[in-house]
């Protein structure tokens, strides 16, 4: 990692993204403490991370597992106690939030009595046991079905509301742009992006266009880099020194019908590919 | 702290309710109990045998002239019989139990002929060959010696034993049978329960490096306290197996008591249990340690489990080695594994079993384990801090190496 620094605030959701290997997992530990940095330090709640603000972080790793051979209500229990709950505190909390995350039917089960996305709910439900005031989600939503996706998508949004300060990795834009107050890209262990989603957009704004018609494009348009065919539309990519005008006056002269003409806002998946090549390619 | 503990008592109690462990702190005592019930069943089923045997008549021809006079021995009455035909008849009328025929050349040969019903051995007699034996003896040296020599012939042992101090002086044997089982049960109990725990530490560690608990664990915990924590919980748990292991041995030496002349009806001095004791707490903090570093940098189940034998070889060569300790305990491959910390625990509680170890010596040795326990920590700790989160590949040996001497990775 190289001087990466940024914050998240009470009530903000923060999408961390970027190539693998980019150093999102090892920024997240260092963050959790987990990992010294050589320079530097990770704050939490106003002060140096210590065993106390510690206990205010739920914490959900990307590689996930927990005690096949206990039952959830021991395990959920053991990890709230661990966040500072009292054992009578804790087990109140367990049943609630296996409850939140539709698993009290399975209380009793052992760990390895459940499917695998079953398993990350009842995770999920563990990270948010203590209430924290800091919650860091890596990859949260991978392998889960789309009801149970959502669901996770609802109770991050019930705990931004709590007012807690989210940070999330993922690689699925989709999430991202669904989620977050602010995108945070990572790549080659330094911050690449940061801000709003919007803003990033707006940013970007402006080198696509994006055109309906039932004509295919002509083969050759001066100004354009990049042209994608999907079912609905086709998008451009301008070059330097083309304008929307220029590009729509060659479609036209070619005697493609248009039906609909825009310059595009980018998605952040565009955005994303677009830096990570371009951070690539001046490498 | 806190944390260290919370982390003890879930190591306590998931230990303390695994099947595998309660069958294991189940079984020793009840092995035990069948061992100890088998053996007393016998013993008292063999001395009511022995206390009531049926009173036999036994005849005898004396062809060899060497019966001084009839007479009985035990319960068995030896009557003269005139000819080896008259035995005959006798034996098949059932006159007699069986007869014996002391042959002629009985003198240069031994030769006697036994006669008996059907199919029937030498113990045809409740006291079996032993007691025809004794009335010869007592027969032949009738008259032939004085009755002190005779007597002397026929009883020739009594044994009391002293024991010489060093300076010369003379005092009671104070070998204690029950000791010899306490510390030899102990020493067996100890490594054995220090394996069996240690290797679940091993096993637990391994298993959340693989399921990546771990990673949760240490963005709550420090590395140290999951250490602490862990061998608290598991010794704790290995205490409560040792303290029902050690009951057992209690009970077996009560029962000993009962059925075994000769057991000594004290049992080891509180001293010598607590040194018992202090070598097992040691001993399991050494094993724990090493096997905290093992859990530590390695990535899975099947790589620990194939490097415990680094620390399980050396750990059971007493046991290798455990003719030459009873044959002298004293000597000096005894003595030097006596200091070894992987083999201090069960060498000096073999050794305090044979009464082979002096105060001083114990003393060193308890020092010596003490020392390398603080040893096997603070490497285990610095490899404990550098290497919980390695996943995949072990890190090679001489980076692990310095990671233990320097605390850098």
């Amino acid at each position: 990692m190289n001087d990466v620094s940024f914050h998240v605030k009470s009530g903000e959701v923060v999408g961390l993204v970027g190539p693998n290997g980019a150093g999102k997992t090892t920024t997240i530990r260092m963050m959790l403490g987990i990992l010294a940095p050589d320079e530097g330090e990770a704050r939490a709640l106003g002060g140096p991370l210590t065993e106390e603000t510690q206990e205010r972080i739920g914490y959900l790793p990307e590689e996930r597992g927990l005690y096949e051979g206990l039952r959830l209500t021991v395990v959920l229990s053991y990890l709230g106690q661990l966040k500072g709950l009292s054992r009578r505190h804790a087990a109140i909390r367990t049943g609630e939030m296996l409850d939140a995350v539709g698993m009290s039917e399975h209380a009793h089960k052992k760990v390895r009595e459940l499917s695998r996305g079953m398993t990350q709910l009842v995770q999920f439900g563990a990270t948010l046991l203590h209430r924290p005031d800091i919650l860091v989600l890596d990859e949260p939503f991978s392998g889960l079905d789309p009801v149970n996706a959502r669901r996770m998508k609802e109770l991050v949004l019930e705990e931004k509301e709590r007012g807690a300060a989210i940070i999330f990795s993922t690689h699925q834009m989709t999430d991202v742009e669904e989620l977050s107050d602010r995108v945070l890209m990572i790549d080659g262990g330094e911050v690449a992006l940061d801000g709003a989603p919007s803003e990033l957009r707006r940013r970007y704004r402006g080198d696509t266009i994006r055109v309906e018609s039932p004509d295919a494009p002509p083969a050759s348009i001066s100004g354009v880099g990049e042209v994608v065919r999907s079912a609905e539309s086709i998008s451009m990519r301008l070059t330097d020194r083309a304008t929307a005008e220029q590009v729509l006056k060659q479609l036209l002269d070619a005697g493609m019908r248009i039906e609909r003409f825009e310059v595009a806002l980018p998605t952040l998946e565009e955005i994303f590919i677009r830096e990570v090549q371009g951070r690539r390619g001046t490498r | 702290m806190n944390k260290a503990l919370v982390i003890a008592r879930h190591e306590f109690t998931t230990m303390i309710s695994r099947t595998s462990f309660l069958v294991m702190t189940a079984l020793v005592p009840i092995g035990m109990l069948l061992l100890v019930g088998g053996i007393g069943a016998y013993i008292l089923l063999t001395s009511r045998g022995e206390e009531a045997p049926e009173p036999q008549r036994v005849g005898y021809v004396d062809l060899a002239d060497v019966i001084v006079e009839p007479g009985t021995i035990g319960t068995t009455e030896y009557v003269p019989i005139e000819s080896e035909d008259q035995a005959v008849a006798a034996v098949a009328f059932g006159e007699f139990d069986a007869a014996y025929v002391i042959q002629r050349d009985y003198l240069s040969t031994g030769r006697i002929t036994q006669l008996v019903r059907g199919a029937q051995g030498l113990n045809i007699t409740g006291e079996g060959v032993g007691s025809l034996r004794e009335f010869l003896r007592a027969n032949l040296v009738s008259g032939a010696v004085d009755d002190e020599r005779a007597e002397r012939i026929l009883f020739p042992i009594d044994i009391t034993t002293f024991e010489v101090a060093e300076g010369g002086q003379l005092g009671e044997n104070t070998f204690e049978p029950a000791r010899l089982i306490f510390f030899m049960a102990m020493a067996f109990a100890v490594i054995f329960s220090v394996l069996t725990i240690t290797g679940y530490l091993l096993q637990g560690l391994n298993e959340e490096k693989e399921n990546r608990v771990m990673e949760i664990l240490l963005s709550t915990v420090s590395p140290d306290q999951l250490m602490l924590g862990k061998l608290l919980g598991l010794g704790a748990a290995g205490m409560v197996q040792m303290g029902v292991w050690m009951g057992s041995v209690y009970g077996l030496y009560l029962v000993s008591r009962i059925f075994m002349e000769g057991v000594r009806n004290e049992l080891p001095a509180l001293p010598f249990i607590l040194v018992a004791f202090a070598f097992f707490l040691l001993g399991y903090a050494f094993f724990a340690a090493l096997m905290a570093a093992l859990g530590a940098v390695t990535t899975s189940q099947r790589e620990s489990q194939q490097l415990t034998v680094i620390v399980i070889l050396p750990a059971v060569a007493p046991f290798w080695f455990s003719f030459a300790i009873i044959e002298d305990a004293g000597g000096l491959i005894p003595q030097i594994m006596t200091y070894i910390p992987f083999t201090a625990p069960t060498m000096s509680l073999a050794r305090l079993a044979l009464d082979a170890m002096g105060p001083l010596e114990i003393a060193a040795s308890l020092v010596a384990l003490t020392i390398s326990v603080v040893v096997a920590v603070k490497l285990a700790q610095r490899l404990f801090r550098s290497y919980l989160l390695v996943y995949g590949h072990r890190p090679p040996l001489l980076q692990l190496l310095r990671t233990a001497v320097t605390g850098r990775v």
